[in-house]
């Protein structure tokens, strides 16, 4: 057992450290967050030059090739600083599930756009009936000669607006389980019959609506065959659960921080409120549940890395806690803040969005647990 | 990262000696009793016996990987409670703080099994509160007069030696008024009471009543007490990485799989099925925090928060898991082994009593949270940025 992080890791989170204390004060998150598009191009561009996108990507396909773990500790830190951008949803969810179901044609061309930011991509799963299990893909793609003609609509989709490729989850065919007759597709987002619509509202990360109207699709950009691609899909999902929920430790830590910090500042009754039962409780919430969100996370991420059979429970897990540790650490850091914490300036709702975004994103707690119980053959 | 702990060849060879000798070995009275170590004076007996036995063969003097193998041995049969008896914690502070006869007198007796020890309560990392010691020493010649009441955890009907921290110099500062004790348990003077409470046996209350100890009694230096107790918590030896998954979590899931209600298996019950994978999540969550303070202090870390922190959570998600049990199991959750329709000889039963009483005698979860203040400063103000 050893649960320190390995030299490249150690390098890894101080590069971005170091980089993102320099590119991303609040100041910054907040004026990204609130522009139209919620995307910093110049930002991205910097994160491609730093090799980000390439991380989980193997070398063959123009990537680094990382370990899941490594990717994690980047994830902690781009949490930790609430930057929000498509990292995870091209470089980890999109790239995965080429990898996991694409041919090698296919790997080649659009692996290599990603990792070297040539290509934003973003995967489409959740539809207005939202759930993250297969018997929620209905969306349909009927086949056309050479192409699928895609209809429907896909809702929560992350970063769509700025996504160069989206990759479709849809229905081919009706199979005997909900896992079969699911297949993915390349997408380009400027095809005609697609549209995209930010959503809005108290969010963290962009979401998007994404209309299919009529669309048509060559099957060449169909990844892994008709109708089987559920498995490739839901392995690529695990990997980056298990990423995002790093991502979430990162920021129920900083939400423990600035409450922590907080309570050593403001004076009350002529003393720090630290000095205050009610007030220390709600900072020990914050750092047992970043707490557990981290270890979780990390020993999810080593189960993938290592490829042990329990890792689909161990991922279910990270998220499980993930899902509501993030937003408790922030709704305990709120109760330390008072007034001051809704303060959009001060920067605690940075993460309070965020960890209601990301508590359904991939799967709520509900969702997780109930995957476990099948898991575990309850 | 890795986080899997992997056993050496000695440790394999080590697991197969104890489970033979265990299976032929082990008493059938302590076998019955399973995880629920509520043992009239003969069944005490006996488990002092047992564990005389286990310290002729060296077992209660292992080394930290040797012993946690045996702890895993001791968890199959349910009777890892055997080994928590503080005796690590005290070996530990001798180890540390003992003279070379304390060591020649104490460190064998305690590994053959012949001395049950008893201390003060103390939770590891919490700060010193003079006004909650209840023994004041004074000094009567060559001697230490010990008077007054206080609270001791530790296993059985009568210890030989009570582990104590009392107040030696009450106008000193904190740090430097207190000093630990090891006092022989015949004494005159001394008379314990174990009260009925939940879990019978495991708490007492010890009076001193002018009772004379030895100088050589006294355990590190005069002043340090609360210091020699606490390094003895927070020593490697006495923080293990945890044993094998929570058989309780297990034994409840497995209770849910072959148990049907109006025909349907109580683990295919949605709601249910969310309460259980919590369950199981919870002690997911337990076991990691060990295994992290068990890694900070294999690797000389420095241990800040972490022990109470883990501590906190078990109190919290012991009471959490006995809800869950009653919302699974029921009226069957709160049947004992002497009723026979008690399901896991009565486990669950127990659970419920244990969850009231966790981690310290008082049952209160505070003396954590203001340790885990103490350990982030909470509190203390600093100059605003």
């Amino acid at each position: 057992m050893d649960l320190s992080l390995s030299p490249t890791q150690v390098q890894l989170k101080s590069s971005a450290t170091e980089f993102l204390t320099a590119e991303l004060p609040k100041e910054r998150v907040r004026e990204i967050d609130e522009s139209p598009t919620g995307f910093d191009a110049d930002l991205w561009r910097k994160m491609v030059d730093l090799g980000w996108t390439g991380m989980a990507i193997p070398e063959a396909y123009g990537g680094v090739g990382l370990t899941n773990t490594d990717f994690g500790v980047v994830a902690e830190t781009l949490g930790y600083y609430a930057s929000g951008s498509p990292l995870l949803d091209s470089a980890v969810l999109s790239a995965n599930a080429i990898l996991e179901a694409g041919s090698e044609a296919q790997k080649k061309e659009f692996l290599t756009a990603i990792a070297n930011g040539q290509q934003i991509f973003t995967t489409a799963i959740t539809e207005p009936e939202y759930g993250w299990g297969p018997s929620f893909i209905k969306m349909g793609a009927a086949h056309s000669g050479r192409h699928y003609v895609l209809n429907g609509t896909k809702l929560f989709i992350p970063w769509a607006h700025v996504a160069d490729q989206i990759i479709v989850a849809a229905r081919t065919s009706e199979g005997a389980t909900p896992e079969e007759g699911i297949s993915l597709f390349v997408v380009d987002k400027n095809a005609k019959g697609v549209s995209t619509r930010l959503m809005q509202g108290f969010i963290g990360d962009k979401v998007c609506e994404v209309n299919f109207n009529n669309v048509e699709v060559p099957a060449s950009h169909m990844l892994g065959t008709a109708g089987h691609a559920w498995p490739a899909l839901e392995r690529s999902m695990d990997k980056a659960t298990a990423i995002l929920s790093t991502y979430m430790a990162g920021g129920a830590w900083k939400a423990y921080e600035m409450c922590r910090d907080y309570s050593q500042v403001r004076i009350a009754f002529g003393m720090p409120i630290g000095t205050f039962q009610y007030v220390q409780g709600n900072v020990i919430i914050a750092l047992t549940e970043s707490d557990a969100c981290k270890w979780t996370a990390y020993e999810a991420l080593w189960m993938l890395d290592t490829d042990r059979k329990e890792t689909q429970i161990g991922v279910s897990t990270a998220k499980a806690v993930a899902s509501d540790s993030f937003w408790k650490a922030c709704d305990a850091s709120h109760d330390v803040h008072g007034g001051i914490g809704i303060d959009i300036t001060f920067g605690l709702t940075h993460y309070t969005k965020r960890a209601r975004t990301f508590q359904h994103y991939l799967g709520d707690a509900r969702y997780h647990r109930a995957r476990m119980a099948r898991l575990m053959e309850l | 990262m890795d986080f899997e702990y992997r056993y050496s060849d000695e440790q394999e060879q080590f697991r197969q000696e104890v489970s033979a000798w265990l299976n032929a070995n082990l008493p059938e009275g302590l076998a019955a009793a399973g995880g629920t170590p509520r043992l009239d004076s003969l069944g005490w007996e006996q488990c002092q016996s047992f564990r005389r036995r286990l310290g002729e063969k060296g077992w209660l003097a292992l080394s930290t990987d040797l012993a946690l193998v045996f702890l895993e041995e001791l968890g199959k049969k349910r009777l890892g409670w055997l080994l928590d008896d503080g005796s690590s914690a005290i070996q530990a502070a001798i180890h540390r703080w003992g003279t070379e006869d304390q060591k020649n007198s104490y460190l064998p007796l305690l590994a053959d099994g012949g001395a049950n020890v008893w201390r003060f309560f103390a939770e590891p990392g919490v700060r010193l509160d003079i006004g909650n010691l209840g023994i004041r020493a004074s000094r009567e010649g060559d001697y230490i007069i010990l008077d007054g009441k206080d609270s001791f955890a530790g296993q059985g009907l009568w210890p030989d030696y009570l582990w104590t921290i009392v107040v030696i110099n009450p106008d000193f500062p904190p740090h430097r008024a207190t000093a630990a004790f090891l006092v022989p348990s015949g004494l005159k003077g001394i008379t314990i009471q174990t009260p009925r409470t939940l879990v019978p046996g495991q708490t007492h209350q010890v009076t001193f009543d002018h009772v004379v100890v030895f100088p050589d009694a006294l355990l590190g230096e005069e002043g340090n007490g609360w210091n020699v107790m606490q390094s003895a918590l927070q020593a490697p030896q006495t923080i293990q990485y945890p044993v094998a998954e929570d058989a309780e979590v297990g034994d409840l899931l497995q209770y849910a799989k072959d148990t049907a209600r109006d025909g349907v298996s109580l683990g295919k019950d949605l709601v249910l099925q969310q309460l259980l994978v919590e369950a199981h999540i919870n002690s997911r969550i337990t076991r990691l925090f060990k295994m992290r303070n068990a890694w900070l202090a294999s690797t000389g870390q420095t241990i800040t928060y972490e022990l109470a922190q883990t501590a906190l959570w078990e109190k919290q998600m012991s009471m959490r898991l006995s809800r869950i049990v009653r919302d699974v199991m029921g009226m069957y959750a709160l049947l004992d082994p002497q009723d026979p329709r008690a399901a896991a000889k009565g486990e669950f039963e127990f659970q419920q009593r244990v969850s009231l009483a966790t981690q310290n005698p008082s049952a209160v979860a505070e003396p954590y949270a203001v340790a885990i203040a103490d350990a982030l400063g909470l509190g203390k103000g600093k100059e605003s940025g």
